[in-house]
């Protein structure tokens, strides 16, 4: 009988305990439209992974502290197929409907520039960690902010390294998809190849869908270039590599921006991605710090744990934008929009994923590019050379 | 430079070709667009990607086993599901085939994930080089395996019982049914061998592409233009339009740039449906001498 009472007893307050939990601890609330089907679904996976596992680590460590209070965060998801109006009809939900305080942006400039629109009207902050093409920051926009580098510079840290190579390759090709963000990357990139001496032979773009690039492999081989600097997504570019393959194609270097960090861009293609170079907007060597994940070997860490497979850029991307948010947030100490807005623009700090300084137009001043190498089967970092696990080999074997 | 690009084009029409037949004949048999026919194709590629990457089995060895289970889901599907609407019109089952189509697709998503997968076999990028033209392994013996799957499926059709039914029965349903062929049967004999083909075809993108559960629909529309251009349900038709597609293509990309393959290929495709709108081999009736 004793036993019994006390188990009441028990039983009583451990409900009061979580009734007064529940009621003091408030609920942030943010909407994300990310592609989980269509042909971004992969990259809106690991985004989306990114942006739960900042969610999932400041909810374990008893949530956000704002002003006085604290806050358990939660993450809306919709899925916009891929697409572009479909996004920005599911932006205008999340915001009338489902009142969500803050958005993380979706996966591709062109996506994001559709819900940019939807979002600025409606005056909500967005973090829009995968959506880097220019065009989107130079519009006046009040409420974007990236934490990421522009599109513009996405081949820079390859065409840098390949200065200093000897003996110094003169020819370049850059190719890609005819889509937003690879055609400012590779006109950024033919920029600046030619400012870094570079002679620019070949500069062509294919349908998005195109489901065979033997022609483009073709029209390599006749240029003759000693470098290839490929801008397409993971699948294109397998497939252009394949293309090369097949048909003898081998330049001293080939680059692309995106993919390298991408585990099945890796096993698709094999030991054909031997010696392949790509630029990352992360790598698990980068040493800058903050509270949530320590490092980024921490944030590896933990994204291991959680998804037992090793992270990419654009998990860490979405896992940043949460960390610059929460950040913001604190410094604002209130959820009031444009408060946040301010705090964003004074924020001087740093993620595991870079130090932070935004400017009036959302960008990320400080952010920079790193590339990695496929070295045996893995991708080590080669550049820049302070955070570098080996010396770059070139030409390619 | 442009005699690669023709070859390579080429090559790549014999799978277009192949990938095409099922459509097709669906479509010449009994009506139905089938949409889920992409979907059909890319099955076949995770067969061969599963089969090569957990038990060795090399890709052109999965094409039986991969027809079998095609042959299976398109004859179940057919069986039970489409049959039931046919009678209804063509909006009904071109909207029950896109449902198909989808939770096919969202299938392999939940049990594969959007990865994408590859098949890397020793020969991959082994090519035969004559007259400094290359001409790769693989889409040379896709090509020619697709050409002898086409010749056998004709074989099939013009030899066998069950071929002649399917003929019989793309001729005149009715008349079919008076004389003892059972039209269900037929119906769902046709599908699956529609089907079978395309796991076929699946098998030899998954060579030549990378495999997602996307795969399909960068199929079908290129699938729904040859079956148009080679005239509907035309077994030799499909054929021809899929070189004629992969050339036409190949042909743009090298004169004009990769980004007008498309243009002039729908171009091409608008010309031909206004010059010969039942296609280039398309006859009066679906199944006369296919």
């Amino acid at each position: 009988m004793k036993f019994n009472g006390s188990k009441g007893a028990l039983a009583l307050l451990l409900s009061l305990g979580c009734a007064s939990a529940a009621l003091s601890q408030e609920v942030l609330k943010i909407g994300a439209a990310v592609s989980l089907t269509g042909p971004f679904s992969r990259e809106g996976q690991l985004l989306r992974d990114g942006y739960d596992l900042w969610k999932d680590s400041v909810n374990a460590s008893g949530g956000l502290k704002i002003g006085t209070k604290t806050y358990k965060v939660e993450i809306v998801y919709n899925d916009d197929e891929s697409k572009a109006p479909t996004s920005a009809r599911l932006t205008e939900k999340l915001l009338s409907e489902d009142k969500v305080a803050f958005l993380f942006g979706p996966y591709s400039s062109g996506i994001a520039t559709a819900t940019a629109a939807i979002s600025e009207r409606y005056k909500v902050l967005t973090l829009a960690p995968m959506a880097t093409a220019n065009s989107l920051y130079s519009r006046g926009y009040k409420y974007v902010f990236t934490p990421s580098p522009l599109a513009d510079t996405g081949l820079h840290p390859l065409l840098t390294l390949a200065t200093g190579f000897s003996p110094k390759p003169v020819k370049i090709a850059i190719v890609g998809p005819d889509d937003l963000f690879p055609n400012v990357t590779g006109e950024g990139a033919a920029k600046r190849a030619v400012e870094l001496g570079f002679q620019v032979v070949y500069q062509g773009k294919y349908p998005k869908n195109a489901n065979d690039l033997s022609s483009v492999a073709t029209q390599l081989k006749a240029a003759a270039p000693d470098i290839v600097l490929s801008t397409g997504y993971a699948q294109d570019t397998i497939l252009l590599m394949k293309s090369m393959q097949e048909l003898r194609v081998k330049p001293k270097m080939v680059g692309v921006a995106m993919s390298i960090g991408v585990a099945d861009f890796r096993t698709a293609l094999g030991s054909g991605a031997e010696g392949l170079m790509g630029v990352d907007y992360w790598v698990p060597t980068l040493t800058h710090k903050d509270a949530t994940f320590g490092d980024s070997a921490g944030f590896a860490k933990a994204f291991e744990a959680k998804y037992k497979k090793p992270p990419t850029y654009h998990a860490a991307s979405g896992a940043a934008a949460g960390v610059v948010l929460g950040l913001a947030l604190q410094k604002a100490g209130t959820l009031e929009t444009e408060a946040v807005r301010k705090a964003m623009l004074e924020l001087r700090g740093s993620t595991f994923y870079g130090p932070v300084k935004f400017n009036d137009s959302g960008v990320n001043t400080l952010a920079t590019l790193n590339a990695s190498q496929i070295v045996g089967g893995v991708p080590q970092v080669i550049f820049p050379e302070s955070v570098r696990n080996v010396a770059p080999v070139f030409p390619r074997p | 430079m442009f005699a690669q690009t023709i070859v390579n084009g080429l090559l790549l029409g014999g799978v277009y070709g192949l990938a095409t037949i099922g459509f097709s004949m669906v479509w010449g048999v009994m009506g139905i667009i089938n949409l889920a026919h992409g979907a059909y194709i890319m099955i076949g590629a995770y067969i061969a990607v599963v089969a090569f990457n957990a038990f060795g089995i090399d890709p052109f060895m999965a094409i039986p086993l991969a027809m079998a289970v095609l042959f299976v889901i398109g004859f179940l599907i057919q069986r039970f599901l489409l049959n039931s609407v046919l009678k209804t019109g063509l909006l009904l089952s071109l909207a029950l085939t896109f449902g198909v189509n989808l939770v096919l697709v969202d299938l392999f998503v939940a049990g594969f994930s959007s990865d994408l997968r590859s098949v890397r076999t020793s020969y991959g990028s082994d090519a035969i080089e004559i007259a400094g033209v290359l001409i790769p392994s693989v889409r040379l013996g896709a090509c020619v395996l697709a050409l002898l799957l086409a010749w056998g499926f004709h074989f099939f059709l013009s030899r066998s019982r069950h071929g002649q039914a399917i003929l019989a029965t793309a001729l005149d349903r009715e008349i079919a049914q008076t004389m003892g062929i059972n039209p269900t049967l037929t119906y769902a004999l046709t599908a699956g061998a529609g089907a079978a083909l395309a796991g076929a075809a699946g098998c030899m993108a998954a060579m030549l592409f990378p495999v997602s559960p996307h795969l399909g629909n960068s199929f079908i529309s290129a699938v729904f233009v040859i079956t148009v251009l080679g005239g509907i349900g035309t077994l030799g038709g499909a054929i021809v339009a899929g070189f004629m597609f992969g050339l036409i293509q190949s042909a743009a990309s090298a004169i004009w740039g990769v980004g007008t393959q498309e243009i002039v290929a729908f171009v091409f495709f608008l010309v031909a449906l206004v010059l010969r709108p039942q296609g280039l081999f398309g006859r009066k009736y679906f199944g006369e001498n296919t």
